[in-house]
């Protein structure tokens, strides 16, 4: 039996090599391990107060506490399974809740699909819409699941940055440059990722911005947009958050994201959507059938309810404004020790200018600065 | 496709993301080039499948909407657009029937694991349950698996490296084909199948071989037992190419539990051929009196190629809750743990912590009767009987099962004196369960869903219902089959 020589992988995916013993797949090979994992790991094991991974350290709201209440004791079929194709009563929410941010009426039986997690929605969108070979296009940086997703699938990361002046002190400046942009698409060109709200810088895609990249996807009938809007809540000093599938001829080409996880501040809870046309969105509905089968029931449920009583107690209003407060406690606290913080206009993240402090720690030889500064920052200062 | 290569840009910020993305790409553009000329090799057998998959007759009405050519969808999705479970799930919303067909329980959960859930989301001291935990299994619930399957598999197993909590055994399933099966690679299905396993296969790019046990008499009361593989027509499956086999058990639908003996005969197989065991066991507590669950991972020399497969939802009853798990070795859940990574990431903490709760709780009245692993099959067992000599009576002979929830009853007599109608180009157990739905609002599953194009004459002739079901709703079905026998007996079927 030909056997395939292995290759590099990271030491947090480690095989033996006793040839004996069956192999992983080789569409993993070129995978290491999660940036996550060795960050939330490391912080878990020294204790430490954690500003990596994103997810709030306080509770859930009170009134989607309730809701899950309501949702695991309202009856037998609380607890079991639900069709593949999303709760009815969550379709129905959100049909209603972004028909009316879109200005669209959205169909909730074909248009709308129920995930474990945007994450998951992302995985399908590209496991249901690229083939091997097919490129998918991932602005940097980008939520590092864009390119696994793509590999996964046998399709080819492209990657196009955002760029911004060398001293940039606002998610403003991060700007995508459009010829770049247009020069990177080819004919073998699926989909690009367009995530916004952006994860990290948190800069908001202005009308023009999206307006541009929507005439260059629209000149290309071949490509989506798979646009990842998990911070959509979450914008800060009146900025307005604009959806590139509301834009003229996109809703045709959008798959829209979003997450329950950021909004309600239950990331644990592990419910996504993806919106979109029927042509988009019937691909989902064939792979949810094999990826998941279908979405924990009683925690839809409870989005579910969770949308109708936030719209009644001006939930939105507020979270804006108290993660806004929290961004301006982070921003002094960065600018105090010499960090020159990246001003950010939307989401969980800040990014920061460590010049200042490069010789405070040791980069050995192999490693990357950012990455050698975080675990200083969490082994000595915790 | 090598300028690819150039455009990775230098952004400094994700230096470390760059060498990263810069082997990701070169991997995937060889593995692209492989995948091209494997693909349509993959390609070519996909379409012959499709040809013979199509004549499966897929039901076409497309509720769904519209699939318009405007960016169309992956080539994947064609030829395993529709499971059973949708088709015949819209004909429930459709007809409104007595349901007895896809498997989940018409009564409450257990109370102690709904209760637990609702303490967990309402805690207001533990914040951090409501928020993404460990990626690859909430600690406490690893810890808990490992205790109990530590105990159950008589060895230690280390929780940490050797369990991996997935969004269901569905997805355990997903995670396990795109882990391991590279395209081209065989994977052996034994039929009946849950039909899930077929198109997993094949989205993994993998090809299935089907064989399938087979019964040593019809036409009277028989046992899930009685089922068997050839052991010729199990050995002439396997070749170099086999990557994997897929054993249920205990088997869904037909509820038979692999003996001792059984397994051995499989495990001798793959140790000879270098072959992985994917065993699906979510039925794994539910055995009935004088039955053993026996499992692979424990056979000598198995452990290093056996993927152990279980489900939070079969174990108690919470379908809904989507939560399950793979054990086996650090080396074997590899390749799944990356596809989890990044496909799902991390399950609901939440559902994890209530489920480590359900199981500290059933560990520590493990052996007794009021522990859950005992009562519910005890429970199930008394419904069975009832189940089996109502078909008896009706002249549907059962085939008992030695486990799970589902019962396979031989209805070709009674198929053959009713009119069906349908498409003449479905299976008969198709049109049978269809008919039966829309005129005595009775639903089931037909059985030849869980078979190959090749061996469903073998399905054809059966029904499966499940009975994980209030009494009430049994009784029910008993009456509406009786109604159907007599009106049969006095020509009054129409």
């Amino acid at each position: 039996r030909r056997k395939l020589s292995m290759r590099n992988v990271s030491r947090c995916c480690r095989f033996t090599t006793m040839t004996d013993l069956p192999k992983p797949a080789q569409r993993i090979s070129s995978f290491g391990g999660s940036v996550f994992t060795e960050f939330t790991t490391l912080a878990k094991k020294l204790n430490a107060i954690n500003l990596g991974q994103g997810f709030p350290d306080w509770n859930v709201p009170k009134f989607v506490q309730e809701s899950a209440h309501e949702a695991i004791k309202s009856g037998p079929s609380s607890n079991q399974y639900t069709s593949h194709m999303g709760f009815p009563m969550l379709k129905e929410t959100l049909s209603k809740f972004y028909g009316k941010l879109m200005n669209r009426a959205i169909d909730p039986q074909t248009e709308i699909i129920p995930t474990n997690g945007a994450t998951q929605a992302l995985f399908s969108s590209i496991q249901a819409h690229v083939n091997p070979g097919d490129e998918v296009i991932c602005i940097e940086p980008f939520y590092d699941a864009y390119p696994a997703d793509v590999i996964m699938a046998g399709g080819i990361p492209v990657y196009v940055p955002l760029k911004a002046p060398k001293n940039s002190t606002s998610s403003h400046e991060w700007t995508l440059d459009m010829k770049e942009f247009e020069a990177s698409i080819s004919s073998k060109t699926k989909a690009v990722f367009l995530n916004n709200p952006h994860n990290p810088t948190g800069k908001m895609f202005s009308r023009e911005e999206l307006q541009q990249i929507s005439e260059i996807v629209l000149r290309h009938p071949n490509m989506i947009v798979i646009s990842d809007e998990v911070y959509e809540f979450i914008t800060f000093d009146d900025c307005e958050h604009i959806r590139i599938a509301t834009l003229p001829g996109m809703w045709d080409r959008t798959l829209t994201i979003s997450s329950s996880g950021k909004t309600f501040s239950c990331t644990g809870w592990k419910i996504g959507w993806a919106i979109g046309p029927t042509h988009l969105i019937n691909p989902l509905y064939l792979v949810q059938q094999w990826i998941p089968f279908c979405t924990t029931t009683p925690f839809q449920h409870a989005i579910s309810l969770s949308f109708e009583k936030a719209q009644e107690n001006n939930y939105f209003a507020e979270l804006k404004s108290s993660y806004q407060r929290k961004r301006d406690i982070i921003c002094d606290a960065m600018k105090k020790v010499g960090i020159e913080p990246v001003v950010p206009s939307s989401g969980f993240f800040a990014l920061g200018h460590i010049k200042n402090l490069l010789n405070t720690f040791e980069v050995p030889d192999g490693e990357s600065t950012d990455y050698e500064f975080s675990r200083y920052l969490t082994r000595e200062f915790g | 496709m090598v300028f690819h290569l150039a455009r990775c840009s230098s952004t400094a910020i994700v230096s470390r993301k760059n060498q990263q993305t810069l082997v990701a790409v070169r991997a995937a553009l060889s593995s692209s080039l492989c995948h091209s000329k494997l693909f349509q090799g993959y390609h070519n057998q996909l379409e012959t499948k499709l040809t013979q998959t199509r004549n499966r007759s897929l039901h076409t009405s497309n509720k769904m909407g519209d699939t318009s050519v405007m960016a169309p969808a992956a080539l994947k999705t064609k030829g395993i657009e529709k499971s059973v479970w949708v088709e015949f799930n819209q004909l429930a919303l459709e007809v409104k029937p007595l349901n007895l067909g896809q498997g989940f329980p018409d009564f409450a959960a257990p109370e102690n694991v709904r209760r637990a859930l609702s303490r967990v989301c309402n805690d207001n001291e533990n914040v951090l349950l409501n928020q993404y935990t460990r990626g690859f299994g909430h600690p406490r619930l690893v810890t808990a698996l490992g205790k109990l399957y530590s105990a159950e598999m008589e060895r230690v197993i280390d929780p940490m490296q050797e369990i991996l909590v997935t969004a269901g055994a569905y997805e355990s399933l997903f995670v396990a084909m795109m882990g391991l099966v590279n395209p081209g690679d065989e994977v052996i299905i034994i039929e009946p199948f849950f039909d899930c396993y077929d198109p997993q296969v094949r989205l993994a790019g993998g090809l299935p071989v089907f064989v399938p046990l087979r019964p040593s008499r019809v036409g009277t009361v028989t046992t899930s037992a009685e089922w068997k593989l050839d052991p010729a027509e199990l050995a002439a499956a396997f070749s170099n190419k086999t990557k994997a086999i897929i054993v249920n058990t205990p088997n869904n639908p037909l509820g038979k539990v692999f003996s001792r003996a059984e397994l051995e005969m499989i495990a001798e197989l793959c140790k000879k051929h270098d072959t992985i065991a994917i065993m699906d066991e979510v039925y794994e507590w539910m055995t009935y009196s004088g039955e053993t669950h026996v499992r692979m991972a424990t056979l000598p020399g198995m452990w290093e190629r056996t993927i152990t497969i279980g489900s939070a939802g079969k174990t108690f009853s919470v379908t809904g809750w989507k939560l399950g798990w793979t054990i086996g070795p650090a080396q074997l859940l590899a390749g799944p743990k990356v596809i989890h990574q990044h496909s799902v990431y991390t399950c609901t903490t939440p559902i994890q912590e209530a489920v480590a709760l359900g199981f500290e709780e059933e560990t520590a009245r493990r052996g007794t009767p009021e522990c859950y692993f005992q009562a519910l099959p005890a429970q199930l067992e008394v419904k069975r009987d009832r189940v089996v000599s109502i078909l008896t009576e009706v002249g549907m002979y059962p085939i008992v099962p030695q486990g799970g929830y589902f019962i396979l009853a031989y209805v070709r007599d009674i198929m053959n004196k009713i009119d069906v109608g349908g498409d003449p180009n479905e299976s008969r157990d198709f049109r049978f369960v269809k008919w039966l739905s829309r005129n005595r609002k009775l639903q089931g599953i037909p059985p030849s869903a869980f078979y190959s194009q090749e061996h469903k004459n073998i399905g054809e002739d059966y029904i499966r219902l499940c009975f994980i079901k209030e009494d009430v709703n049994l009784e029910k079905a008993g009456e509406i089959l009786k109604q159907l026998k007599l009106d049969i007996d006095a020509g009054n079927v129409k």
